[in-house]
């Protein structure tokens, strides 16, 4: 029963080859593109629900199967370093996603991910599940801005959003920042949490890919800002801001996000 | 939209760009990348610690024997080990691989056109090298285009071929030509999505189709996608149609109809104006330009007619007081002549800044020639910089700064001293960079105080008798002999006599023979003696031939005392000062002073061959305060008074501090002005920088003084990537006397020639004048043009990224292309152009027949002038007009303009006037009229 509800949460905190599902569900509007899926999987809404609900379904199954019976510790080091090798494999398939809900998918793979080394080394799974979740909000939210303006979040297709939408792209860097985990992300303190709190139980199992997957997440954010912020705009596209005030509220959503992850950190450390 | 054509495939095209831009591949980056550090390694001149090996086999050959083993090539799937295996010569390294892409012959000159054009810059550089005269690195390290071409041909073959496995393909030529004629549909769409035009909400559907691979339905996406994207394209212009329309006040109302006339008309007047819209808005520009300048001219010279406000002029000359100043014509000389004139006592000439002397200068502690002269000029004689006191100790050995920094330069470059010592030495660099970054100011000028600085220094001018240049072989040759007496035999100098050493050089020359003095002292046996003299002939070269081009080389040295009087006699003549010497004549040449700067050069002096113009100031002024000199002048009719002297002077163009030099030599009459004039070139130069903190939009400059300090705090600042503005915004050429300018604020943008047509009768000055600085000028007024009208292709971008490559160019990041025209810093302000993009509008004052007879003798300017690339104006001062050269022909008009003739010119600018160009023309006012419009 115990395995039963492992397994089960692996398909809430991804683990692969389960990770299929929270994939297929968020590369929702590629897919109703193709004429595959319905159109209600489009709206940004849906998005934002999955990625705070299945997290949190996530961590009640690994809870609920952890209070039903102590797992044997070797079957929690194999989650663990599944879920480790789950993130690394996502974050270098990061490396090549050029499409937004691409991007979006594969990062929550890979983040969420890591939460099975937080409960294979007793790390409390709740907060940092919350955190890493969390910090993909904006991205979410910037990325459905570029889609209602040029149809497609993609990376390479209209360059140079500096030069033509400032507001937006010094959003969107900060979005990206957030999603990647730098400092001061609750995303960051997530991380750190999981590091810190399992290192001491075993630190290859433990730093490897935690460290290894963070470093792919920066390239990949690197060349994801590369292709969409800087370059020489295109002629033939009609660029269009955001409004300002809008942007203020945004900007002020991702400060308060900022202040949420000092917040995780004083708890969770 | 059009599919893909099959004819440019070779033309436009490389194989590889095909498969860049429909598999969105980046084999151009990659074979870019790999060329380029080909060439940075073989192309080096001095940078690198770790040279190439095998330079001497020239680039393909050299490249070739290091690729064959380089593992990092077989990293990238790259193995040209077995291209190279088959080939040793560059050509068959080409054909083989030519033929191995099935590539028509016919198209090879256009695709080995297309291979250079990729990397301009280099490619520009190697055949720039291989087409020099006496490049020291070319004669050692031989390349060529052949070289190049093949290098970047036998890389392309592997990366082709390695994508074409990857792709299941065929990549070569006939493959290609089959696919587009037989996929039009999926190349086109391929073509679209990986060259990043493609219209964003198709991208994932056209991806997900070309993956699918199947033909109907790419075919039916492509023909949704065309006529989608051409509905776009339409709306897009209809949109700016209508603006168009409503800018030329046409009413919405009339492009409403599918027939309307207005629409039709508006189109296509788009279509007429866009080939040449460029070309109009330059033109727009010159004429601003010169409707102005002439308009400037006239109210000065109705101003200077007027005898109530005509300043006391020839006054101060007559009673000696007077300073007369040559001046480089450069743009940036403008704002110090009319500076220093406004102080009342100077007048000042303007000449091309190497002061009619080409010269090859080798300096003191330097073992190479620099030609300072324009570069359509080959100098003849050579300068020597010698030191004023000879064998002096103080300034023999190195002082301990001087050790120090060599000690640390040394180390820097070095392979592996770093590593060991950077710890120890790093902090010194530390130490460097916060003083030049915290406060450049303060700490150059303690930089300064622990460098004792260039030791005074005269030049040899004159020519050395033949006698003397032999004294002089003779005297190194037996230096030679003792040297070699010493190192051979451990025989000091006090055990030989003379007559010994001289026997020993005597017989070496093959002028004597048998057994020498020297031998028999010191009991030598024949074959020592033998070895010993075989040794002097090649070794230390005593031989006849080697003895033969000591003496060609010191023939070179100095000029002949007619050739000065020539040289100085020529340049008065033409700038017309042949009478009425002031007593103190300043030659004022100029240079920049900038740290962090590769681009120094383009701020120094153009005439000099891009470097400092002081040399030849202090040479020109040399020759001209000889006696013997002055004595052949004065038989050609130049008296110049023996009270007058020439002072040579340095104007530092970042700082406008201008400095006089060789002022030990002046009589001890002449020193009480020195003071003086000192403070007066302070003063003006104080004043020009005012004038140029505005230009550099310096906030808080309220005074001279502070504007002084802050152009000073330039010249040292190694962050600052704007020391001056050079040459930029220069527009205009005016060849003519000083009084047509005297005092008009021309803004730095103007050459000033001076120039007297009274004293040219046959018009050979002006020819001379034409056919030098007029070409140099117009070298710099095309360079600033394309490197602001586009910046990127013809300029250098910006300076932040640039770096130093191989001590011969820049170039943008680590890997990139050797960047050429001016940095974006030269000739931009934000993204705007700060240069405004025109020809060199050259005004000549003269008979107009005199300018048609010198136009006539110079082939070089009659082809600019006659193509377009010059600007030309004649402001006649006999029949007062003004005349134009364009369309192929003069027009002329009276000058200054009168009112009915502005009336006339506006009747004749209205024919044809293009649609919707009533509002603006009647809001604009015309201050002057120069020309009819095209």
């Amino acid at each position: 029963m115990t395995l039963a509800l492992l397994l089960l949460a692996g398909l809430f905190l991804p683990l692969y080859p389960l990770s299929v599902l929270p994939n297929s569900l968020l590369q929702s509007r590629l897919n109703a593109e193709v004429g595959q899926g319905p159109q209600w999987r489009r709206v940004p809404g849906f998005k934002t629900g999955l990625l705070l609900v299945f997290p949190m379904i996530g961590v009640g199954l690994a809870t609920l199967a952890m209070r039903l019976g102590a797992p044997d510790p070797r079957v929690l080091t194999l989650f663990g370093v599944w879920g480790g090798m789950t993130s690394l494999l996502y974050a270098f398939r990061l490396l090549s996603a050029k499409d937004g809900e691409i991007w979006i998918s594969h990062l929550f793979t890979s983040t969420l991910a890591l939460i099975w080394i937080g409960i294979a080394y007793g790390v409390d799974p709740l907060l940092p599940a919350i955190g890493l979740s969390v910090s993909l909000l904006p991205l979410v939210f910037m990325l459905d801005q570029l889609t209602q303006r040029f149809g497609i979040a993609r990376s390479g297709l209209y360059p140079g959003l500096c030069c033509r939408m400032p507001w937006f792209s010094h959003l969107f860097v900060l979005a990206v920042l957030t999603a990647i985990a730098v400092p001061f992300s609750p995303s960051f303190f997530a991380i750190a949490a999981l590091a810190f709190g399992g290192v001491a139980a075993d630190e290859v199992v433990v730093l490897l890919p935690i460290c290894l997957s963070w470093l792919l997440w920066t390239w990949a954010g690197v060349n994801l800002l590369t292709g969409i912020v800087w370059g020489v705009p295109r002629d033939d596209l009609v660029y269009r801001d955001l409004d300002p005030q809008w942007g203020i509220g945004v900007g002020s959503g991702m400060v308060a996000l900022g202040i949420f992850g000092i917040l995780l950190v004083e708890v969770s450390l | 939209m059009k599919m893909l054509d099959t004819a440019l495939i070779g033309v436009r095209w490389t194989l590889y760009d095909l498969v860049d831009r429909l598999y969105g591949a980046r084999i151009n980056a990659t074979l870019n990348e790999l060329q380029i550090k080909g060439c940075m390694d073989f192309l080096d001149e001095g940078q690198s610690v770790w040279r190439m090996p095998g330079r001497r086999q020239g680039m393909f050959r050299a490249w070739s024997h290091i690729a064959k083993r380089n593992r990092r090539l077989r990293l990238h799937g790259l193995d040209v080990g077995g291209i190279l295996a088959q080939v040793d010569q560059p050509e068959a390294a080409i054909h083989l691989v030519m033929t191995g892409l099935q590539i028509p012959e016919r198209l090879w000159m256009d695709y080995f056109a297309l291979e250079l054009s990729k990397l301009h810059g280099w490619a520009g550089f190697v055949r720039w090298r291989a087409q020099a005269r006496d490049y020291y690195w070319q004669d050692r390290n031989p390349a060529d285009l052949v070289d190049f071409i093949a290098i970047r041909l036998v890389l392309s073959l592997p990366l082709i071929e390695e994508a074409a496995k990857q792709h299941q393909r065929d990549f070569r030529y006939p493959a290609w030509v089959r696919c587009l004629e037989e996929r039009p549909h999926e190349c086109l769409l391929r073509h679209e999505l990986h060259s990043g035009a493609i219209l964003p909400d198709y991208a994932h559907r056209v991806e997900v189709a070309l993956d699918s691979g199947d033909a109907a339905r790419i075919k039916t996406l492509s023909q949704d996608y065309e006529r989608e994207k051409t509905a776009r394209e339409a709306a897009t212009r209809a949109l700016r149609l209508q603006e168009l329309c409503g800018r030329a006040g046409i009413p919405r109302a009339e492009l409403a109809g599918k027939r309307s006339a207005a629409l039709r008309q508006m189109i296509d007047a788009v279509y007429a104006f866009r080939s040449q819209e460029g070309f109009v808005w330059m033109q727009a520009l010159e004429r601003t330009y010169a409707r102005a300048l002439l308009a400037k001219l006239a109210e000065h010279r109705a101003r200077t007619a007027d005898p109530s406000v005509q300043p006391v002029s020839n006054e101060p000359r007559r009673d000696g007081s007077e300073i007369q100043a040559l001046f480089c014509i450069d743009v940036r000389s403008e704002r110090l002549r009319r500076r220093l004139e406004q102080l009342g006592h100077y007048e000042t000439y303007g000449v091309a800044g190497f002061f009619g002397v080409p010269v090859n200068f080798i300096e003191l502690g330097k073992g190479h020639e620099a030609a300072l002269c324009p570069a359509i000029v080959t100098p003849n004689n050579v300068a020597l910089e010698m030191p004023h006191r000879h064998g002096g100790h103080e300034h023999d050995g190195h002082s301990l700064f001087h050790l120090a920094t060599e000690v640390v330069h040394d180390l820097k470059s070095t392979v592996l001293a770093p590593y060991i010592t950077v710890e120890a030495v790093g902090l010194l660099f530390g130490f460097d960079m916060v003083g030049k970054t915290l406060a450049p100011a303060a700490y150059n000028s303690w930089r300064k105080t622990l460098d004792n600085g260039k030791q005074p220094t005269r030049l040899m001018i004159d020519k050395i008798p033949r006698d003397d240049a032999l004294d002089l072989i003779a005297t190194l040759q037996e230096e030679m002999v003792v040297r070699a007496v010493d190192r051979h035999f451990g025989v000091k100098r006090e055990a030989v006599t003379t007559g010994m050493i001289r026997e020993l050089r005597e017989i070496a020359l093959g002028n004597t023979c048998g057994r020498s003095d020297f031998a028999r002292r010191f009991d030598l046996d024949a074959a020592a003696e033998t070895l010993f003299l075989t040794s002097l002939r090649l070794e230390y070269g005593l031989n006849p031939e080697q003895a033969k081009i000591q003496l060609e080389h010191l023939a070179r040295i100095g000029f002949r005392i007619e050739l000065q009087a020539l040289l100085v006699g020529n340049l008065l003549k033409t700038i017309g000062l042949v009478e009425g010497f002031a007593k103190i004549v300043l030659v004022v040449g100029h240079g920049s002073s900038s740290q962090n700067n590769p681009y120094e050069s383009a701020l120094d002096c153009g005439a000099c061959g891009g470097d400092r113009g002081l040399v030849n100031a202090r040479i020109f002024a040399a020759m001209a305060n000889r006696r013997e000199v002055r004595e052949q002048l004065a038989e050609r009719g130049i008296r110049i008074p023996e009270e007058t002297w020439f002072i040579p002077a340095l104007h530092d163009t970042t700082t406008d501090e201008t400095s006089l030099y060789d002022i030990e030599q002046l009589p001890p009459g002449r020193l009480t002005q020195l003071t003086r004039i000192q403070e007066d070139l302070s003063a003006a130069g104080r004043l020009c920088a005012q004038e140029r903190c505005a230009e550099l939009e310096e906030i808080g400059v309220d005074s001279p003084e502070t504007a002084a300090s802050r152009v000073k705090r330039h010249a040292l600042d190694w962050t600052q990537v704007r020391p001056e503005w050079g040459l930029s915004k220069n527009a205009s050429f005016i060849i003519g006397s000083r009084n047509l300018t005297r005092a008009l604020d021309l803004e730095g943008r103007a050459f000033l020639h001076s120039y007297d047509h009274l004293h040219d009768p046959s018009g050979e000055l002006l020819v001379g004048i034409l056919s030098g600085p007029l070409i140099v000028a117009q070298w710099i007024n095309l360079e600033h043009y394309f490197s602001a009208v586009d910046n990127d292709v013809y300029g250098s971008g910006s300076k932040i990224y640039h770096n130093v490559v191989g001590r011969f160019g820049v170039m943008t990041g680590n890997v990139g292309d050797l960047r050429t025209g001016l940095p974006a810093q030269t000739v931009l302000k934000g993204e705007r152009p700060y240069h405004q993009p025109m020809r060199l509008i050259t005004l000549i004052e003269a008979p107009l027949s005199c300018v048609e007879g010198a136009l006539a003798k110079v082939f070089k300017v009659r082809e600019l002038v006659q193509n377009g690339w010059v600007r030309l104006l004649v402001l006649d001062p006999v029949t007062d007009r003004v005349s134009v050269f364009e369309h192929g022909r003069w027009s002329a008009q009276p000058w200054p303009p009168g009112p009915n003739h502005r009336t006339r010119a506006d009747r004749r600018t209205g024919a044809d006037r293009p649609v919707g160009a009533e509002a603006a023309r009647r809001r604009r006012k015309r201050a002057a009229t120069l020309e009819a419009s095209p």
